[in-house]
């Protein structure tokens, strides 16, 4: 089953999972200022997240802005956009859910997690048959990027708390059934991008394929090889090398040559200090390599 | 002969090292359970009854616990920690507690050893249960194991409901729900602290009540944890 926002949001909805509510519009039934201000309120700021048939990076999407500035900016896009219209909420912390058929495994930052976080998440695995649950965290506090409605993106410390891990390991049980009607949907294994939100908890956001093929016992350390921190650093003639960088969304490009760059030199596995479920990590497998955590 | 924790520098060969480290941690400002220490010498003495009654009367803890301090346990290299007494649980009434501490520290002292005169006693106000356990911190490294609610179950040897390992800036934790990560902090704080202060690798026996450390016993890592933890 192909992966679109809006298919997924209403799949979300069905499911039970939707927390931050959400109105799909499609190219035939745009939100009209009116109908945005009926639904939301006419102060309310916004955010509104575009769909594609053929989903690619970095669609359009506005936030922050109320009904009427919304509804204008919707009528500028083109046609075939599905629009995903929903209340700004700020998000206190971000997870990357992994569905295995043994158990779930997932990644969780504070704050908002782009291609440009160097956060290293924690890493929960809950092992549905044992019942067990491993977690693993970073102890110092780490910069950390967050989004609110002032200040726009910008970056604090912060370490993860004790409350995130627990009240998601507790969605994720409470909401087990649908999360394997997923993974049915979308095949296993499959992830969820899911957001706390302060007024609303946790919601998902969205599907990921391309997850790692399995959650187990912690890789073994790598030692020796390159750490690359910078995009433009010379990327050394090895098998594995270890990336810890940060990419801003918009620097889509520039993360597809620095991938090209590393598989040009014949590397095979890429250790990850930001998470093995990250959009960076996705994208990484999705280009042949395989990826490990530092962890 | 008669002397509260954290108030003075305790001489570990008159009080013992147990009673000693407790007092200096008091007074470096970790969180110790109040307590005051009787020397074995006075205990049969009826004014010992009269400083007990005193303290309990000021202090009014629910509950106390009992524990021996000798200059022969909780050495460097040898914890010897077969001969050592703890009793908790106990009502506030002094009269008890001597008898208690002579039927049950005292006597058992001197089976093991006739010339065990030189223990002293550490009457402390018990903390809440809350999460309780054991921390080892060697080479920045620290490995803790607790339980919630099972006062002394870890020491026991019962099995730990958590288990967390920290080598250089990575946690990892297996186990039952808890503040895991409150905890591992705190505990790490506390052991690189009390590393600096005392001068060898932390054997902390810890009590996490409401959000509070408490640091019931320092020794010295006799035996460092095998590459397996």
């Amino acid at each position: 089953m192909k992966a679109n926002k809006s298919t997924i949001t209403r799949l979300f909805q069905k499911l039970g999972l939707e927390a931050l509510p959400a109105h799909v519009f499609t190219a035939n039934d745009r939100a009209s200022s009116a109908r945005l201000a009926d639904l939301f309120g006419t102060e309310v700021p916004l955010v509104v997240r575009t769909a594609a048939s053929n989903e690619t990076r970095n669609l359009p999407r506005l936030v922050g802005r109320t009904a009427a500035d919304a509804s204008g900016w919707i009528s500028t896009l083109p046609h075939d956009l599905d629009v995903i219209v929903q209340p700004f909420d700020e998000v206190l912390f971000s997870v990357e859910v992994g569905i295995y058929d043994q158990g779930e495994l997932f990644e969780l930052i504070p704050g908002i997690w782009e291609l440009d976080s160097r956060a290293t998440p924690a890493t929960v695995s809950i092992d549905r048959r044992a019942g067990t649950v491993k977690t693993t965290w970073p102890v110092e506090e780490q910069p950390v990027k967050w989004y609110c409605l002032p200040l726009g993106y910008h970056a604090a410390e912060a370490k993860i708390e004790d409350w995130q891990l627990r009240v998601t390991i507790d969605w994720i049980r409470h909401n087990r059934a649908a999360l394997d009607t997923i993974a049915e949907l979308y095949g296993q294994p499959c992830g969820l991008k899911v957001h706390y939100a302060q007024h609303y908890g946790l919601s998902p956001q969205n599907v990921r394929t391309g997850l790692p093929d399995r959650i187990g016992p912690a890789d073994p350390k790598p030692h020796n090889h390159a750490i690359i921190t910078e995009l433009d650093q010379k990327i050394p003639k090895e098998e594995s090398l270890t990336l810890d960088v940060g990419i801003a969304r918009e620097d889509h490009a520039r993360l597809a040559l620095l991938i090209q760059r590393i598989r040009a030199q014949g590397v095979r596995t890429v250790w990850l200090r930001s998470g093995v479920l990250s959009h960076l990590a996705i994208m990484l497998r999705e280009a042949g390599l395989e990826t490990r955590s530092v962890q | 002969m008669i002397a509260e924790l954290g108030q003075q520098d305790l001489d570990p060969s008159r009080w013992g090292y147990k009673a000693a480290r407790l007092s200096r941690a008091a007074g470096l400002g970790f969180l110790v359970p109040p307590g005051i220490c009787l020397c074995s010498e006075i205990l049969g003495a009826p004014h010992s009854e009269q400083s007990l009654s005193a303290w309990l009367h000021i202090y009014r803890p629910d509950l106390v616990a009992l524990r021996s301090s000798s200059p022969r346990e909780d050495l460097l290299d040898k914890s010897n920690t077969g001969s050592s007494v703890s009793i908790i649980g106990c009502p506030p009434i002094a009269r008890t507690i001597i008898r208690r501490i002579h039927s049950e520290i005292l006597s058992q002292a001197k089976d093991q050893d006739d010339s065990a005169s030189d223990i002293a006693v550490i009457v402390q106000q018990q903390v809440g249960s809350g999460y309780s356990g054991v921390a080892f911190y060697s080479d920045g490294a620290l490995v803790a194991e607790f339980s919630y609610n099972a006062p002394g179950a870890v020491t026991s040897g019962l099995e730990p409901h958590t288990h967390v390992h920290v080598t250089r800036s990575v946690a990892s934790a297996t186990g039952r729900p808890a503040p895991t990560r409150a905890i591992t902090d705190a505990l790490i704080r506390a052991c690189r602290r009390l590393r600096e202060s005392f001068g060898f690798d932390i054997d902390l026996e810890w009590v996490w009540d409401r959000g509070a450390l408490f640091v019931l016993q320092v020794r010295p890592v006799t035996r460092r944890l095998g590459s397996d933890r």
